[in-house]
């Protein structure tokens, strides 16, 4: 605990902790987007594994230490960020342009987007709000009926993009993740460079592609009420 | 008069030992009560400020520059020399002593440079405990080269940057003493004025640079370390601030100037482009290792150089001095690139630079050996002149470099004024009237790290603590003539930069006073620099004023006690009517060869400052018991 | 070459700062950038108005004195360059040249393009050495070094302190700075014995000055005209993260010193 203190009390530990914290949020979304991808097997496999999860003994406590963790995450992210705007006051120079000042703060934004979407789900698919009557149905097996429930919602075409747009911001968030974290944790050498880079490449569009296929299959009429 | 130079009793390899033994020792409580003002936190001066913290001594370090890692000794390329023999190839302390003393044309002391050789080695395992990563070989073990000339291979290098590296680890060292609190480091601090008590040397005045306040320092001894003054010829390979002030305020309180005519000229550097150029960049000499030297034998030969064929080039190294050819020491290949280029043979925009031409090392070695070798520096001079080196010959020509000369010191490295010490390559001690290289780093960490520090003891055992406080009427004169020369600076207010003025005086310099020199172009230049001279104090524009930072005073200032240094060593460069290393008088002379006149001229010259009337030769005569004399001679 | 140079002026740290146009003819393509500030600043005298301060020494590109941002960029458009051997047929005829301090909270201004860079002294003092008195050494080939850890070693010396990973990194973060150092003396065999203490007093050091995170922008690597690698920064946090949670010093009081001026 002393030496976890003595970690938070400086810069580089606090970048670890975003880091590790950012690693379970990492594994996190590749494990929901896995989930989420039995969609395409039929309506009692995502129903089923919905099952599994809600009837889960651990259920609360994954939850809870998720919501720890992304805390953790996010007061960790927003102090670095403020230190670091501390640290440099007069934050654009005469020479350079506006997009790049926006780029190079692209981690906070995505981050803070990322967080209100968070709550927006959350409220949204999970604790039903706005949903109404879709979210109270039940299949054959009498599960929670969790496929018509996301196909009901994202044939709303406002609904279906938004999730694209804020899984827009997540591609951008995990693009710079997957080589940062390497690096942060002291895994790094030039010739990993290539290979990080692509590894990081390939896991934002596995977990980003495979989020907005669902929206957009059910836009485009692929995923449908059964 | 010169004072006794202290040196050691016995033999030659005994002497440093006798002294050390000799010396009166300190105990660890007095030491604490004694307190050293640095000047100059480069090799030297970094490294003795570290050492005698290390002893209990109370230091403050000075520096004009805003860290002591930005001294002018981080741009050292080539290496250090030590006399370790680790190659096996017959190296030994003589055989170092011989070459040094050799190479400096018997004009430095015996006892001295047979010191520095003696704890060469001691440097370098000084310097590897501290971190410094020289090179290597594949088994770990330390690399050596031979270097300018030297026929053992004693030079140890990291890459090209070996004095930024032995910098390094001189400022961590220092670091280490700032840590503890035994070093106070006062950065950004000009030295403007030495101050005297009772003859010995109590204290300095600085300027602080960013808020202009004029301070005090007292101190029981008071070490110079503050460089050498190549920027007298304006264009040089010394870093802009590279200034005389504090030898020449010191010299101006009473010590003694020795040789200070004797200026390296380096042959090989990136020759002037335009008129406004400022600097002089030096390419490694080990470039003459493959690169041979020549010019068109006919004058201005407008062709491109790879239309010159074979029998129309003058190799004039290869051709005068058959032995060494591209090799040659550096004066004497310096003055040869003059030469051709006086004849009107010089190429380039300018017509003052010598091809170094790589055609012939690559067809006999390949692209890829040169290549290897030397890629880093065609890259550099590709950056510079926009040129391919692989394609056209480099241009090079020589440029100022270094100075032996500098304040007389004894072989305690203390000047004639008591407590005063001056180390690195503001003494004069042991270069003679040329340095070889890869020996200056090997000097300033001597006298920094092994030699003052002892030496410093007993002149503090001697000499009883003097009770002295700030408010002494010695500061109070002292202050009020460094304010009175910033003021002086500011009401000129003419019509001259600090820099032109500073360029005639370059002009003139290197034309009478560079790297041939003759009684006729040194009365002129004597006579040309005190008309400049009384320009400069009519027509000076000093902007701004001497409350902020300012850096047009703070050049101006260094540029006015160039303008009466460069008579002096005008002076000195007269009255020595021979020929000896870097000084090369027309007059004496055997068929363009160097001619030393050892009956009259072996000795080191001493000037004293007088006043407004002429400074006093002295003469420190120079005993050779080990070294032979002999004629150097690279034919 | 004609040319305006678009100069940030300011009087001291406590005044407010602005750009000053300065046109400038008849530059020649072998101009270095310097020259080009020397001859605005001797047309400025020659015109009884105070140059631009500015830092330079060695003009050799090793003391790590100067430090403009040129158009945005540390050191100007080419990398592995310092200002002062950036030439002027890098930049075209006509054009408009912007040229500012480096700031940041720690490396505050001085005058115009003068900044005090002395937070990465500070940092130095902390622990940047390995301590050894002079005269203890063994002999240098005592310790045989690998020839490949000693050129690593060598890449991380190369460091200049100039700054300019500080001036390009949008945090203003020195962590390229103190990874150079750590990494140097952490490589050596002769750096081992103080490694745990060294990385986390100088990371302390780094962090009271008020420098900014590193968020792997890498930024800084570009920027340095020593081409020093960022992966130092990945082995910084490694050595950092294995004296916080493993050294086995830790808990050992780190002190500062005091400094005058």
């Amino acid at each position: 605990m002393k030496r976890l203190l003595y970690l938070l009390s400086t810069t580089i530990g606090r970048k670890l902790i975003v880091a590790l914290t950012g690693i379970v949020l990492i594994l996190f979304v590749v494990g929901h987007i896995s989930g989420n991808l039995t969609i395409y097997i039929g309506q009692s496999a995502l129903n089923n594994y919905a099952h599994f999860l809600q009837t889960s003994p651990m259920l609360w406590v994954m939850r809870l230490s998720m919501l720890a963790i992304v805390m953790l995450h996010v007061a960790l992210g927003v102090a670095v960020t403020q230190e670091n705007s501390l640290a440099r006051p007069e934050s654009c120079h005469a020479g350079q342009s506006w997009y790049l000042h926006v780029y190079q703060r692209r981690m906070i934004i995505s981050g803070l987007v990322l967080l209100a979407f968070i709550a927006v789900h959350v409220a949204h698919l999970t604790l039903g709000a706005g949903i109404g009557e879709v979210f109270r149905l039940k299949d054959a097996s009498g599960h929670v009926d969790v496929y018509s429930r996301v196909v009901t919602t994202f044939q709303n075409a406002w609904i279906a993009w938004a999730y694209i747009a804020a899984m827009m911001f997540l591609a951008i968030h995990l693009k710079h993740t997957v080589r940062a974290v390497f690096q942060t944790l002291g895994f790094s050498r030039e010739s990993y460079f290539e290979f990080l880079e692509f590894l990081s490449w390939m896991v934002t569009l596995a977990v980003v592609g495979g989020f907005i296929s669902i929206p957009l299959s059910v836009q485009l009429g692929w995923l449908a009420l059964l | 008069m010169i004072p006794d130079a202290h040196i050691p009793r016995g033999d030659l390899g005994d002497k440093w030992d006798n002294c050390l033994d000799s010396l009166h020792l300190l105990s660890p409580a007095n030491k604490r009560n004694r307190s050293v003002i640095v000047v100059g936190t480069g090799l030297a001066g970094a490294s003795a400020a570290a050492t005698m913290s290390e002893l209990g001594y109370r230091v403050d370090a000075f520096t004009f520059h805003d860290s002591p890692r930005r001294a002018h000794s981080i741009a050292a390329q080539g290496g250090i020399n030590a006399s370790k023999n680790y190659p096996n190839d017959g190296d030994s302390h003589y055989r170092l002593f011989i070459d040094t003393i050799k190479g400096g044309d018997f004009r430095s002391r015996e006892a001295n440079v047979y010191r520095l050789a003696q704890i060469s080695g001691n440097i370098i395992d000084q310097c590897v405990a501290q971190g410094v990563p020289f090179a290597r070989e594949y088994g770990g073990y330390l690399d050596n080269r031979s270097f300018g000339g030297a026929l053992v291979s004693r030079t140890f290098y990291a890459k090209g940057q070996t004095g930024q590296q032995l910098l390094l680890g001189a400022y961590g060292a220092m670091n280490r003493q700032i840590h503890q609190g035994g070093v106070r480091l006062h950065t950004r601090s000009e030295m403007l004025e030495l101050v005297l008590k009772e003859g010995r040397a109590c204290g300095i005045i600085t300027r602080n640079l960013v808020t202009g306040r004029i301070r005090r320092h007292m101190a029981d001894a008071v070490v110079l370390a503050t460089g050498g003054y190549s920027n007298i010829f304006h264009r040089s390979t010394n870093a802009f601030g590279c200034n005389v002030t504090a030898i020449y305020r010191a010299y101006k309180r009473g010590a003694l100037f020795a040789n200070p005519c004797f200026t390296q000229i380096h042959p090989t550097c990136i020759p002037v482009l335009h008129e406004h150029q400022s600097k002089l960049t030096l390419m490694s000499e080990s470039l003459r290792n493959h690169g041979r030297l020549w010019v068109p034998k006919q004058v201005d030969d407008p062709r491109e150089p790879r239309n010159i064929p074979e029998v129309e080039r003058d190799y004039f190294l290869e051709r005068k001095y058959p032995a060494y050819g591209n090799l040659s020491p550096r004066d004497i290949s310096s003055r040869t690139v003059k030469e051709v280029c006086d004849e009107g043979r010089g190429v380039g925009a300018m017509k003052h630079s010598v091809y170094l031409d790589f055609q012939s090392a690559i067809e006999e070695h390949g692209l890829d050996f040169i290549e290897q070798r030397y890629g880093n520096l065609f890259d550099m001079y590709r950056h510079i002149c926009n040129e391919d080196p692989y394609l056209r010959p480099m241009k090079i020509y020589p440029a100022a470099h270094y100075t032996m000369g500098g304040l007389w010191v004894d072989y305690h490295l203390m000047s004639n004024i008591p407590g005063l010490f001056v180390i690195g390559e503001a003494n004069f001690s042991d270069h003679g009237a040329n340095r070889l290289g890869a020996s200056a780093l090997m000097q300033g960490l001597a006298d920094g790290y092994f030699i003052l520090p002892q030496t410093i003891g007993h002149y503090f055992a001697e000499a009883d603590a003097q009770p002295l406080a700030l408010d002494d009427e010695v500061f109070d004169a002292a202050e009020q003539d460094a304010t009175r020369r910033i003021n002086r600076l500011l009401a000129v207010a003419g019509g001259q930069t600090v820099a032109s003025l500073h360029r005639q005086l370059g002009d003139i310099m290197w034309h009478h006073c560079g790297m041939s020199r003759s009684e006729q172009d040194l009365c002129s230049a004597i006579d040309q620099i005190q008309e400049l001279r009384d320009e400069f104090w009519k027509s000076v524009n000093v902007t701004g004023t001497s409350r902020d930072l300012n850096q047009t005073l703070e050049y101006a200032g260094r540029v006015a006690d160039f303008m009466e240094f460069a008579e002096l060593m005008c002076r000195d460069a007269l009255a020595r009517e021979e020929s000896c290393g870097a000084h090369f008088r027309e007059e004496y002379q055997n068929k363009a060869e160097a001619r030393r006149d050892d009956e009259r001229f072996s000795h080191v010259a001493a000037w004293a400052y007088r006043g407004e009337a002429l400074p006093e030769r002295f003469e420190e005569k120079l005993a050779f018991e080990c070294a032979r004399l002999m004629e150097r001679d690279y034919r | 070459m004609n040319l305006v140079l678009r100069i940030w002026r300011q009087a001291s740290a406590e005044v407010e700062g602005r750009f000053e146009d300065y046109p400038v003819s008849g530059i020649s393509t072998d101009y270095s950038f310097l020259e080009v500030l020397d001859r605005i600043n001797e047309d400025l005298v020659s015109q009884n108005q105070e140059p631009v301060a500015y830092e330079m020494d060695c003009r050799e590109g090793i003391c790590g004195s100067c430090s403009l941002m040129i158009n945005g960029t540390p050191h100007g458009p080419r990398p592995a360059t310092t200002t002062c051997q950036l030439y002027m047929r890098h930049f075209h005829d006509g054009q408009t040249i912007t040229v500012e301090p480096w700031l940041s909270r720690a490396t505050p201004v001085i005058k115009d393009l003068v900044v005090d860079r002395s937070a990465l002294d500070r940092i130095m003092q902390s622990a940047g050495y390995i301590s050894v008195h002079t005269g203890e050494a063994p002999d240098a080939n005592t310790i045989p070094v690998s020839k490949s850890r000693a050129d690593k070693a060598f890449v991380a010396a190369s460091c200049i302190g100039c700054g300019a990973c500080i001036a390009a990194c949008p945090n203003a973060s020195a962590m390229l700075f103190v990874a150079a150092k750590v990494t140097h003396l952490s490589l050596l065999p002769q750096g081992e014995p103080e490694r745990s203490h060294r990385v986390r007093a100088m990371v302390v050091a780094m962090d009271r000055e008020g420098f900014g995170n590193c968020s792997n922008h890498y930024e800084c690597a570009k920027a340095c005209p020593k081409s020093i690698p960022v992966s130092l920064i990945a082995r910084l946090n490694r050595e950092f993260q294995h004296a916080g949670l493993l050294g086995h010093e830790y808990g050992g009081p780190i002190h500062h010193a005091a400094h005058e001026e």
